[in-house]
C-alpha cells in the first residue's frame, strides 16, 4: 500500500504536508511556534529556548526550589537503584510540574518545559532500603504523601548534566546530577489517606492501591507511592523503578475495576468515541458483550516508532473475560488504557467489550510517557458519543474517521475479526426444529 | 419435590464446570425422563445441550411433571472446591427455597444455595444436516488444539473419506495436525468438507476428559460444530459452536 499524506485528511499546514521539516525562517516567521508548520506536534524551537534558559537555572551545585512532590527510581542497576526527588529552581506552586491528571488541554511544548525544568538528583539505594527504612528514605517518602509542593534545598555532587530523558512509559525527565544531601525549608502537610496505608503493614500492596484509588488519590500519585516502598505488607515492601510502578498501578488498579465490571449488566446499543490531539486520534468502541479489551497502535511513517518506515504499521494486544497472562506486547499503554475504559465503565456501573484504536500522525515523534494516552482516553470517553445499534453503523462511522487501511486494520485486530466473521448460533435458527 | 442422586460427587462437580464455560447462571429443567439444560453464551456463539436421563441417577425422584431451578454455576464452583474424591451427591430443592447439596462419605457436608429467579430461555433444538463424524480420543484433540493455538484466532477443520485435518494460520506461520482414517475412532464422511472455529472457544469445548475420554465431533462446510461426551452411566453434554467465516 503507497502510503499517501494527504489521504490523512489531516489539517496540516499547506506548507508541511506530513514531512517534517527542518527551522527555517521561511516556516518559522509565518508560523511563531503556534502553527506547528515543520510538522512537529510541539515547536522545536520554543522548547530549545526553554531548554537553555532552564539548564542556565539548574547549573548550579545548590537548588532551592518546590517539589511538586516527585521522585524517580531508575530501572538500570536494578536492585541497585538510582532514587532521588525532582525539582525545578523556583519556590511556590509546582505541583503541575509532576501532574500529568492536570495536562490534557496544555500544549506539548509546555509540558516538556515543566519536565526539563526540573533537576533530577539521585544517589544510589538498594531496592531493599524500603524495608530498613533510613532517615533519607523516610524523608523522601514523607515528601511524597505531602499534599503540597514541598520547599526544599538540595546539594548536588557536580552541575546537573544536561541530557533530558524521553521515555515511552516515564514522563520526560530533565538534566541530572548525583545527590549530596537535601534539605525541607519549611512544613508540609501529609495526605492521611496515604499516611494510613503507609502505616498498615499488613494491607498487600495490591489492596493499599485499589484502596487509595477508590479514595481518589490520582493515578500519578499512586505510582510515586508504590515506587518508594511505602505500600504492601512489611517484609514485601521494595523499592520500584518508576517506569515499572507506573505499569503496576495502571495494571493492578484496572484488573480490580474489572472485576467489579464483571458484575454489572452489558450496555445494551453500541458506543463509539472519537477524539484527536496532538497529532493522534483516538477511538474507543464499547459494545454489547461481557468484558473483552483489545488496544490497537497504527504508527504512520515519521512517528517515533516508525520513524523510518515507508508504510503504516498496526500491532495490538487482547484479553478475553479472564484476562491475559503475559504481558503485553505492546506495554504499558496496553495497561493505562484498559485503566481508562475500565474506569468509565465502573461508574456508568455497565460492563462491554471494549476495542480501543489509535492512529499516531506524521510528525508526532517524541516519547512523552503513557499518561498521554491515559488522560487522552480518559478525556476522550467524558466526550459525547454516537450510539447505534448495529456494527456496520460503528464500524462505518469508526472508518470515516480513521484512515488507517481498513482490511489491514481487520487483519490485526481479534475483535474486528470477531465482528466480521464471526457466525452466531441464531444464524442457523432457520434450520432450528422445535 | 425434587431429590436426586449422583453416584460420585465429582461427577456433578465435572457438570458444573462444563456449564461454567458457557454461562455463569442456568437454569435446570427435571422430568419424569431426566434431568437437563440448554443455553447460548452471551455472545450466542456457543450452546450447551446436557441431557441426563434418568438411568444416570442412583435416586431420581419429581412430584411434578415439570420442575424448574436456576442457580449460579459460577458461586457453586467456588463454594465446592474443596470437595475431594469419594462422596456420594444428594441434591433436593428444600422448602426455603434453596437447593441443598449433601456430600454424603467420610461424614455429611451440607452446602445450601439460593435458588435465581430465572426463568428457562426457550431454545429450540439444533438439528442440522452434517457432513462427517470423528470420533476422537479427548486429550489427543486437546493437545492438537492446544498446539494450534499459538498459530491463529481460528481452526480450521476438514475432513474427507481419508483423513481429519485441522490447521491454524496467521502471519505467525501455520501449523496443522493430520489424523488418518484408522488413527480415529471413526471417520464418517458424505461429503468433503471445510469450517473454520473459533480457537478460544475452542479452548473452552474441547478437551473435557473428565466428561469423557472420546469426543464425537460433527461439522459440515460452514456449519456450526457439535462436540458431544457421552457420560459413563447414560447422558450426554453436547457443545454447539457457531463457525467463523475468513475465506480459506
Amino acid at each position: 500500500m503507497e502510503f499517501e499524506v494527504d489521504d490523512l485528511k489531516i489539517n496540516y499546514p499547506n506548507i508541511s504536508k506530513g514531512r517534517i521539516l527542518e527551522p527555517s525562517a521561511s516556516i518559522c516567521i509565518p508560523c511563531r511556534g503556534v502553527r506547528y508548520l515543520c510538522g512537529r506536534s510541539y515547536c522545536p524551537l520554543i522548547l530549545k529556548t526553554t531548554k537553555l534558559i532552564r539548564t542556565i537555572e539548574l547549573r548550579k551545585r545548590v537548588i532551592q526550589g518546590s517539589s511538586p512532590p516527585a521522585v524517580f527510581v531508575g530501572r538500570f542497576g536494578y536492585p541497585k537503584v538510582r532514587i532521588g526527588p525532582l525539582l525545578p529552581s523556583l519556590l511556590g506552586d509546582t505541583s503541575r510540574y509532576d501532574f500529568p491528571e492536570g495536562w490534557s488541554a496544555l500544549r506539548l511544548e509546555d509540558i516538556l518545559n515543566f519536565r526539563f525544568s526540573m533537576v533530577r538528583s539521585y544517589k544510589f539505594a538498594s531496592i531493599e532500603e524500603a524495608r530498613i527504612e533510613p532517615n533519607w528514605l523516610q524523608s523522601l517518602q514523607e515528601m511524597v504523601a505531602s499534599r503540597n509542593p514541598v520547599d526544599m534545598e538540595v546539594k548536588l555532587a557536580s552541575i546537573p548534566s544536561n541530557k533530558p530523558l524521553l521515555d515511552d512509559v516515564v514522563e520526560p525527565l530533565g538534566p541530572s546530577a548525583r545527590l549530596e544531601h537535601f534539605t525541607f525549608l519549611s512544613n508540609f502537610k501529609i495526605d492521611d489517606r496515604v499516611e494510613k496505608a503507609y502505616y498498615d503493614r499488613d494491607l498487600k500492596a495490591g489492596e493499599a492501591l485499589f484502596k487509595l484509588y477508590l479514595e481518589n488519590v490520582e493515578i500519578s500519585r499512586l505510582s510515586k507511592i508504590l515506587s518508594l516502598g511505602m505500600l504492601g505488607t512489611r517484609k514485601n515492601r521494595k523499592l520500584v523503578p518508576t517506569r515499572w510502578s507506573i505499569t503496576a498501578v495502571d495494571d493492578t488498579v484496572s484488573k480490580k475495576l474489572v472485576e467489579r465490571i464483571k458484575d454489572f449488566e452489558t450496555i445494551d446499543n453500541i458506543r463509539v468515541f472519537y477524539i484527536e490531539k496532538h497529532l493522534n486520534r483516538f477511538v474507543v468502541m464499547l459494545f454489547p458483550s461481557k468484558w473483552l479489551y483489545e488496544w490497537i497502535e497504527c504508527w504512520y511513517p515519521q512517528t517515533t516508532w516508525n520513524l523510518y518506515g515507508q508504510e503504516p504499521e498496526a500491532e495490538g494486544d487482547y484479553e478475553g473475560y479472564s484476562g491475559r497472562k503475559e504481558y503485553a506486547s505492546l506495554g504499558g499503554c496496553y495497561y493505562a488504557v484498559r485503566l481508562a475504559i475500565a474506569e468509565y465503565l465502573y461508574k456508568e456501573k455497565k460492563q462491554a467489550g471494549a476495542l480501543a484504536i489509535r492512529e499516531i500522525l506524521p510528525g508526532f515523534i517524541t516519547s512523552i510517557g503513557v499518561w498521554f494516552v491515559r488522560e487522552s482516553i480518559r478525556d476522550l470517553l467524558k466526550q459525547k458519543y454516537i450510539e447505534v445499534d448495529n456494527y456496520t453503523g460503528a464500524l462505518d462511522y469508526i472508518f470515516s474517521k480513521l484512515k488507517f487501511n481498513r482490511n489491514k486494520l481487520i487483519e490485526k485486530s481479534k475483535i474486528l475479526k470477531y465482528i466480521y466473521f464471526q457466525k452466531k448460533i441464531e444464524d442457523y435458527l432457520d434450520k432450528f426444529n422445535t | 419435590m425434587l431429590r436426586i442422586e449422583f453416584e460420585d460427587a465429582k461427577n456433578w462437580l465435572g457438570l458444573l464446570d462444563a456449564i461454567r464455560d458457557i454461562v455463569e447462571e442456568a437454569v435446570f429443567v427435571a422430568t419424569q425422563e431426566g434431568l437437563s439444560l440448554r443455553a447460548m453464551d452471551s455472545a450466542r456463539v456457543a450452546m450447551i445441550d446436557l441431557k441426563l436421563p434418568v438411568v444416570y441417577f442412583p435416586e431420581y425422584k419429581v412430584d411434578n411433571e415439570k420442575v424448574n431451578f436456576a442457580i449460579s454455576v459460577a458461586d457453586m464452583v467456588k463454594s465446592l472446591k474443596g470437595i475431594k474424591k469419594g462422596y456420594r451427591l444428594v441434591m433436593e430443592l428444600t422448602e426455603e427455597n434453596t437447593l441443598r447439596l449433601e456430600f454424603l462419605g467420610k461424614g455429611k457436608h451440607s452446602f445450601e444455595f439460593p435458588l435465581l429467579d430465572i426463568s428457562p430461555e426457550s431454545i429450540p433444538s439444533l438439528k442440522l444436516n452434517f457432513e462427517a463424524r470423528v470420533r476422537i480420543e479427548t486429550d489427543i484433540l486437546a493437545n492438537a488444539i492446544d498446539n494450534l493455538e499459538k498459530f491463529s484466532d481460528y481452526i480450521t477443520f476438514r475432513a474427507s473419506n481419508d483423513k481429519f485435518v485441522l490447521t491454524g494460520r496467521s502471519e505467525k506461520g501455520k501449523a496443522s495436525s493430520e489424523f488418518l482414517r484408522d488413527e480415529l475412532i471413526g471417520l464418517e464422511v458424505t461429503r468433503e468438507c471445510v469450517s473454520s472455529y473459533s480457537t478460544e472457544y475452542l479452548l473452552n469445548i474441547l478437551g473435557k476428559s473428565e466428561l469423557a475420554e472420546v469426543t464425537d465431533l460433527d461439522f459440515g462446510t460452514k456449519m456450526p460444530l457439535k462436540a458431544t461426551y457421552m457420560l459413563s452411566g447414560g447422558g450426554e453434554v453436547a457443545y454447539y459452536l457457531a463457525p467463523r467465516t475468513e475465506i480459506e
